[in-house]
C-alpha cells in the first residue's frame, strides 16, 4: 500500500473517531450553536476531503512528480512541499526511531519520580547515542549538557526543577 | 502622524539595555537557527518560547521577533555559500546567489542581501507603524460574520498557495481546527473530547503542538535520512559590492520592497510567493537577461529585499486583525497568548508597550542584522561544521525541559511526545504542517465568531453571504481554492507533456 493511501485511510479513521467521540454532544441548544456543532461539521468535511483524496488516488494510477524550481521555471517554487525531504526506512532507522520515541515518553513519566538531574542525564545520553554520537563522548556530553541546562533553567531563569520523589535517589538530594 | 508618535514611544521601550540585549540575542539566535542544518525559523522560535516565558512580555516578544527576521537572513548565508536553502523562500536566492559565490562574488551577494533586507525591512516597518492604528480601528468595525470569513480566507490562502496538493492543505486545516475543539466549549463551558483528562480542560497545550510539529519531529525523522556531506562553503574574497553592483541593485531593492510589503499585509500569504514574484519581475525588467541563472545580482537583491519587507509587513494582519500569516507568526501568536497579550485590534490600546516596542524593535533589529551579518560570516561558516546529531540531541533536551518549565506539568511533556509522533507521521506522509498550526491557533476565534454570527442571524447561515464584506471574503476564499486547483492542473499537464516529448525524442 502506498504512503498516499496510508494517509487517506488515516483521515477516514480520524473523522470516524471524531464523530463517535462527539456523539453525545448537542448540535444546537436553545441558546444557539451547541458544543457538538463544529466538531461534527469538521468531521464531515474531513470525510468529504478524504473521499476526494481517495477518488484522486484511484483516478491517477501513477503520481506525476512536479518539476523542481529552477531559474528558468521559478513558479515551481509554489508547488514545493513543506517537507520535501527523502526518508529511507531502514531497519536500524526504525529501531532508533522507536527507541528515541520511547525515551521521550519515558522522560515525561520519570521526570518527577526520578528527579531532573538523573532523568535528564539519561535522556541526553540516550538521545546522543541514538542519533549516532560515540558512546564515551556521549557520556561526557550528557553530563555537561545537564549542568548547562540546570544553570540556565534552574539558576538563571529561576525555574523550580523537580527533585527525585523516588526514595533511594531522594536520599542523595537528586 | 499618530503612528509615528507611537513608534517614538516604541523606541523608548526598546532603548533599555535589557531590551537591546534581547534584540541582539534574538538576532544572533535567529541567524544561528537559519544557518544550522535541520533547524528552521519556526523550530528556533518554538525552542525559545519557554525561555522567553520567564521574561517580561515586551522583552520576550522583542526577542522572538528578532529570531523571526534573523533566521530569514541566516537562510541567505547558506543559500549563497552552499546552495542550501533553509526555507522555501530562500530557494530563489540559490538561483543567482550560489553562481555568484562560485565566481568569487559571495561577499557582494551577501552584502547586497543585507542592504536590501535592511531597506525593505525598515520601509515595511514604517508602513506598519503608519497603518497599524487606522487598520485596528477599521477592524473594530467588523462584525463576527466578517471576522469569521476573513479568518477562513486566511486559512484557505495558507492551504492553497503552496504545496503539491490543495486537498492535503485543506485536510490539514480541518485537522488543526479539530484539535482546537478539544477542551472546554468557549460559549457554554461544556467539556468536549477530553476523555476525562483534567489536563485537557484548557485544550491541548499550544507549545506541545508547535514544538512537536516544528522542533522535535525533524530530529526524530533525521534517523531515516542518509548521511549528507553537503557542499563546501564558497570562499569570500571581496566583501562589498562594486559601484556597478549597487547601480544594478537599486531598482531591484525598490521593487522588492514594494512587492514584499504588498503581499505581506495579506493574511495567510506565504513569504515564498513574494520572493518568487520579485525574481520573476526582475527577470522580466532586466537589461541583462543572459546573466540570469549565472549570477545576476538583481536576482539576489530583489527577492532578499522582498523577503524581509514581507516578514515585517506580515506583522500588520497579526497585530491589527489577530490573524497570523505563517507558521512562524502562529508561533509568535502563541507566545503572545502565553504572555497574556491577545494579538488583534485591541493590542495597541491594552498593551501599547508590547505593540509599539515590537514595531520599534524591528528597526533596531534590522540595524543589528546589517551591522552583524557581514563581520560574523566566518563564525557562521564554522558553525555549519557542527555535527547534526549533536544539534539534534540539544533540540531534544531543550524542547523537553522547556515545555515542562512553562507549567511544571509532566503532562505537557507527554503531549509534546504525542504531537512529535503525529508531526513525524504527517511529514513522512508529505502533509504540510503550517496550515494545521495556523488552523489550531485560529480555531477558537473562528468558532466564537461563527457562533456569534449565527446567534445574531437567529440561526440563519446565509448571514455569511448576505453581508457585502463577508461575501467578498467568502468569494475570495473560493477563488483561492479554484486558482490553486488550476495551478496544479497546469503543472501536472505540463509535466506529463514534457515526459511524453522526452520519450518520443
Amino acid at each position: 500500500m502506498s504512503k498516499e493511501w496510508v494517509g487517506c485511510i488515516a483521515w477516514f479513521a480520524v473523522s470516524a473517531g471524531a464523530l463517535v467521540a462527539s456523539a453525545d454532544l448537542q448540535v444546537m441548544t436553545r441558546f444557539g450553536p451547541g458544543p457538538g456543532l463544529f466538531i461534527k461539521v469538521l468531521a464531515f468535511t474531513m470525510l468529504g476531503l478524504a473521499v476526494l483524496q481517495a477518488i484522486g488516488l484511484l483516478m491517477t494510477h501513477r503520481r506525476t512528480v512536479l518539476a523542481r524550481p529552477t531559474p528558468e521555471h521559478p513558479a515551481a517554487l509554489l508547488n514545493a512541499d513543506e517537507s520535501d525531504d527523502q526518508f529511507v526506512a531502514t531497519r536500524s532507522g526504525m529501531i532508533r526511531f522507536a527507541a528515541l520515541t520511547t525515551t521521550i515518553f519515558a522522560y515525561g513519566l520519570l521526570l518527577e519520580p526520578a528527579g531532573f538531574l538523573v532523568s535528564t542525564v539519561v535522556l541526553t545520553f540516550m538521545s546522543l547515542v541514538l542519533l549516532g554520537r560515540p558512546l564515551r563522548r556521549s557520556m561526557v556530553e550528557a553530563v555537561i549538557a545537564v549542568v548547562v541546562a540546570w544553570l540556565v533553567f534552574g539558576i538563571m531563569l529561576g525555574v523550580n526543577l523537580p527533585r527525585a520523589a523516588f526514595e533511594p535517589l531522594a536520599v542523595f538530594g537528586l | 502622524m499618530e503612528g509615528l508618535f507611537g513608534l517614538l514611544h516604541g523606541f523608548d521601550v526598546v532603548f533599555t539595555w535589557q531590551n537591546l540585549l534581547f534584540a541582539l540575542i534574538g538576532c544572533l539566535t535567529g541567524m544561528l537557527v537559519g544557518v544550522l542544518p535541520g533547524v528552521g525559523q519556526s523550530a528556533g522560535m518554538a525552542l525559545l518560547i519557554p525561555i522567553t516565558y520567564h521574561l517580561d512580555p515586551a522583552g520576550a516578544i522583542i526577542m522572538l521577533a528578532s529570531i523571526f527576521y534573523g533566521a530569514a537572513y541566516g537562510g541567505t548565508i547558506t543559500s549563497v555559500l552552499m546552495n542550501v536553502p533553509g526555507e522555501s523562500e530562500s530557494i530563489v536566492t540559490t538561483f543567482e546567489g550560489y553562481p555568484m559565490a562560485r565566481q568569487g562574488r559571495a561577499g557582494a551577494a551577501l552584502s547586497i542581501s543585507a542592504i536590501g533586507s535592511f531597506v525593505g525591512g525598515t520601509v515595511a516597518t514604517v508602513m506598519l507603524a503608519v497603518l497599524a492604528l487606522p487598520i485596528s480601528r477599521l477592524a473594530l468595525q467588523l462584525g463576527p460574520p466578517e471576522y469569521a470569513t476573513l479568518m477562513i480566507l486566511g486559512l484557505t490562502l495558507a492551504a492553497g498557495l503552496l504545496g503539491s496538493s490543495i486537498v492535503k492543505g485543506l485536510i490539514m486545516v480541518v485537522f488543526g481546527l479539530m484539535l482546537s475543539q478539544i477542551g472546554t466549549d468557549p460559549a457554554l463551558g461544556v467539556t468536549r473530547l477530553t476523555f476525562g483528562n483534567v489536563n485537557l480542560l484548557d485544550g491541548i497545550p499550544i507549545l506541545a503542538i508547535i514544538m512537536g510539529f516544528y522542533g522535535l519531529s525533524d530530529v526524530l525523522l533525521s534517523v531515516f535520512k542518509p548521511f549528507e556531506t553537503g557542499n563546501a562553503a564558497a570562499r569570500i574574497t571581496r566583501l562589498l559590492p562594486t559601484a556597478s553592483d549597487m547601480k544594478r541593485s537599486i531598482g531591484a531593492i525598490a521593487r522588492g520592497t514594494g512587492i514584499g510589503m504588498m503581499l505581506g499585509v495579506l493574511p495567510g500569504m506565504a513569504s515564498a510567493v513574494s520572493t518568487f514574484f520579485s525574481y520573476a519581475v526582475e527577470r522580466r525588467v532586466t537589461r541583462h537577461p543572459e546573466e540570469f541563472g549565472k549570477g545576476a545580482i538583481e536576482g539576489v537583491a530583489g527577492p532578499e529585499t522582498a523577503n524581509n519587507a514581507f516578514a515585517n509587513a506580515s506583522f500588520l494582519p497579526l497585530m491589527t486583525l489577530g490573524i497570523p500569516g505563517s507558521a512562524a507568526l502562529s508561533i509568535l501568536f502563541g507566545a503572545l497568548m502565553i504572555q497574556g497579550v491577545t494579538p488583534g485590534p485591541l493590542m495597541f490600546r491594552d498593551h501599547p508597550d508590547v505593540a509599539w516596542g515590537l514595531i520599534a524593535s524591528m528597526v533596531v533589529g534590522n540595524g543589528i542584522l546589517l551591522a552583524l551579518s557581514l563581520p560574523l560570516i566566518g563564525m557562521w561558516v564554522a558553525i555549519l561544521r557542527l555535527p547534526g546529531n549533536l544539534i539534534g540531541a540539544i533540540i531534544v533536551v531543550v524542547s523537553l525541559i522547556g515545555v515542562y518549565t512553562v507549567q511544571n506539568n509532566p503532562f505537557d511533556i507527554l503531549a509534546l511526545a504525542t504531537f512529535t509522533l503525529i508531526g513525524a507521521g504527517l511529514k513522512w506522509l508529505n502533509y504540510p504542517l503550517a496550515p494545521a498550526i495556523l488552523a489550531f491557533i485560529l480555531g477558537k476565534p473562528i468558532e466564537s465568531a461563527i457562533g456569534q454570527s449565527l446567534n445574531i442571524a437567529q440561526g440563519d447561515a446565509t448571514v455569511f453571504v448576505t453581508r457585502p464584506i463577508s461575501l467578498v471574503f467568502t468569494l475570495a476564499a473560493v477563488a483561492v481554492i479554484g486558482m490553486s486547483v488550476l495551478r496544479l492542473y497546469r503543472e501536472v499537464r505540463e509535466e506529463r507533456e514534457s515526459a511524453i516529448t522526452e520519450r518520443h525524442s
